[in-house]
């Protein structure tokens, strides 16, 4: 049995429709990216899973961890499950730490809560947690606080609080967005060296999609609050087979150029903009935007298929089928 | 915590503030253990006695050392304050954090509730108080700390508010934490700030409303001196004896100048930011 798996994940906030039936399932140790671009629904579904939506949210469909069912919890249970089972890691390390607690306190504050650790035997795991992020003692002591950190350093302190409990699985959520991009990298190989050494499950939440072919065994790829494409990250890029996909991608700038793109052209974009979340759309959120886009598009949302490239598409017309 | 005490020695109200508060309160503290003369001790022969060697701020229409009674007053004055400021922060503190920390209805009924308190004017909601009770130092200190609480309530749910959408209390509420502790162990440390210049300020508001009670003779009772009493027993002596009105006067305007200096310069101190939206 699947260690998480989310079935028919539906968000909604007033008139909004945030998470359209979303489902997926995560293995222990396997590696899941989310990819879509600024208010896809990435975010809701993290919050979602933690139970830390706003209250006015409404949620319908099943969250099953570990047996069970996340949204018949109560916040007591909750809390029991945030931080000891499932740990998150935030985009922004400047503001993901408490500034007036030394980063002692705040990756030790996980441990004496969960698993009820004494002062002393807290500090003793924190030294050698900052030891395993790569802040070795002395230079990096559990007494310093977040403004005496660089960004990377603070991002590490940041997985250091994950990691504490031994989590089942780590949510990052856009983990590298706000730093730089030689540090980007470290911190990429630091959260998929400590996922594999505790063979916990990681969910990466991101929109850029060379993080997601260095870290992720499987892909899904969000558009306004649906997924539209799911499966192995391989075969995802390979094929491409639905359009947003494509278009994402060919939005992305290449070193070799893909295609005919010459040197100097402009960049190619996907036309018009996201959907309002309260906009009523009959056919395929996507269709507006699609360059293949057929009358059939317009009638009915199409589902989750498997095509031939052995993935899920939400696509009538998927590239790469002779139509 | 040191670099707190350098910054502050560069701040002159701070400086200021802090020495003559903290002259007042060693004055108080010296009472316990010395006074020139007892305070209650009358000597009829040299009443009304202008400022000398023997009394060094004169005596008054009992013939009772100034000096002396106006030492313990300090040491009442104080008193009174801390214990009412210490209630109004013990109540309104928690009150505000579970305001910030639930929303909603809770919210609405503690800044309602609030409202309700502010709208009577608190000095003379003390004097409601005190009459019915009846008067004295204890049932002051509850009338005076009644009308804290609101106070600290308020500006607790205002400085935590933001605090509670910052990222580090989504990380925390991630890491397992509940409402309570998170108050507890990230929200109020942050705005410590905040509340300790308030609890200044009103510490030196709470030193006037005392003052002001005890003028009514519904604060301290005698032979207890206060300086609220001792400026209004002075009245009827004011053009006999005005050295018995300026004293106490002095003493109080001086102590809320000393606090209110305090308050602003600690203000600097601890929380530049807050200087420059003035």
């Amino acid at each position: 049995m699947a260690l998480l798996s989310v079935e028919n994940l539906s968000v909604h906030i007033g008139p909004a429709h945030i998470l359209k039936d979303v489902s997926f399932s995560m293995e222990k140790g396997e590696t899941l990216g989310f990819v879509g671009e600024s208010g896809c629904g990435k975010s809701i579904t993290a919050m979602a899973i933690m139970g830390l939506l706003t209250e006015q949210a409404t949620v319908s469909g099943r969250i099953v961890f570990d047996g069970q069912d996340l949204l018949t919890l109560d916040d007591r249970a909750m809390c029991k499950i945030r931080g000891l089972r499932i740990a998150m890691v935030f985009q922004e390390p400047m503001t993901a730490l408490n500034p007036v607690k030394s980063i002692g306190f705040q990756i030790a504050e996980g441990m004496r809560l969960h698993l009820g650790l004494g002062r002393a035997e807290a500090e003793r795991r924190v030294v050698s947690l900052l030891d395993r992020v790569g802040l070795p003692a002395p230079r990096f002591s559990p007494d310093l606080y977040p403004h005496q950190l660089s960004g990377g350093q603070r991002q590490r302190v940041v997985i250091a609080m994950t990691m504490a409990c031994g989590p089942d699985i780590l949510i990052a959520d856009e983990p590298t967005t706000a730093l730089d991009v030689t540090i980007q990298a470290r911190i990429l190989d630091l959260i998929a060296e400590v996922v594999e050494q505790d063979g916990m499950g990681l969910m990466m939440i991101t929109h850029d999609l060379g993080v997601v072919a260095q870290t992720t065994d499987n892909l899904a790829v969000m558009y306004a609050g649906a997924m539209v494409e799911h499966g192995t990250t391989q075969a995802v890029f390979s094929s491409l087979s639905h359009p947003y996909t494509r278009g994402l991608f060919g939005a992305m700038p290449h070193l070799e150029s893909h295609g005919d793109l010459a040197p100097g052209a402009l960049l190619p974009t996907i036309p018009g903009s996201v959907p309002q979340p309260s906009e009523k759309i009959s056919g395929c959120i996507f269709a507006g935007r699609c360059e293949r886009a057929q009358d059939q598009c317009k009638v009915a949302p199409p589902t989750l298929t498997k095509n031939d490239g052995g993935h899920q598409v939400a696509c009538f017309n998927p590239w790469g089928v002779v139509a | 915590m040191g670099e707190i005490f350098k910054k502050g020695l560069g701040n002159r109200s701070f400086v200021i503030g802090g020495v003559v508060t903290i002259i007042f309160i060693l004055i108080a503290g010296i009472s316990l253990l010395w006074t020139p003369y007892p305070f209650d001790e009358m000597t009829i022969a040299s009443k009304l006695k202008t400022p000398s060697g023997d009394h060094w701020l004169g005596t008054d229409h009992f013939g009772r050392d100034v000096f002396s009674m106006m030492m313990v007053g300090a040491r009442n004055s104080i008193v009174v304050s801390l214990v009412a400021v210490s209630i109004g922060a013990g109540f309104g503190i928690p009150l505000g954090a579970l305001a910030a920390a639930r929303g909603g209805w809770v919210d609405e009924a503690v800044m309602r509730f609030n409202d309700f308190t502010f709208a009577f004017p608190a000095l003379l909601s003390a004097v409601m108080i005190t009459a019915l009770a009846g008067p004295g130092a204890v049932n002051s200190i509850i009338a005076i700390g009644i009308f804290n609480v609101p106070v600290f309530a308020r500006i607790t749910r205002g400085a935590a508010l933001p605090i509670w959408k910052r990222e580090y209390i989504m990380a925390a509420r991630v890491s397992g934490k509940g409402p309570v502790q998170i108050s507890i162990e990230h929200v109020i440390p942050n705005i410590a700030s905040v509340l300790i210049v308030q609890a200044t300020i009103q510490f030196a508001l709470a030193i006037i409303a005392e003052a002001g009670l005890s003028y009514l003779g519904l604060g301290t009772q005698p032979p207890n001196p206060s300086w609220g009493k001792m400026l209004s027993e002075a009245q009827t002596f004011m053009f006999l004896a005005p050295h018995l009105a300026l004293f106490p006067g002095m003493a109080i305007a001086l102590m809320v100048l000393g606090l209110n200096l305090l308050g602003d310069g600690l203000r600097d101190v601890l929380d530049p930011r807050l200087r420059r939206q003035r």
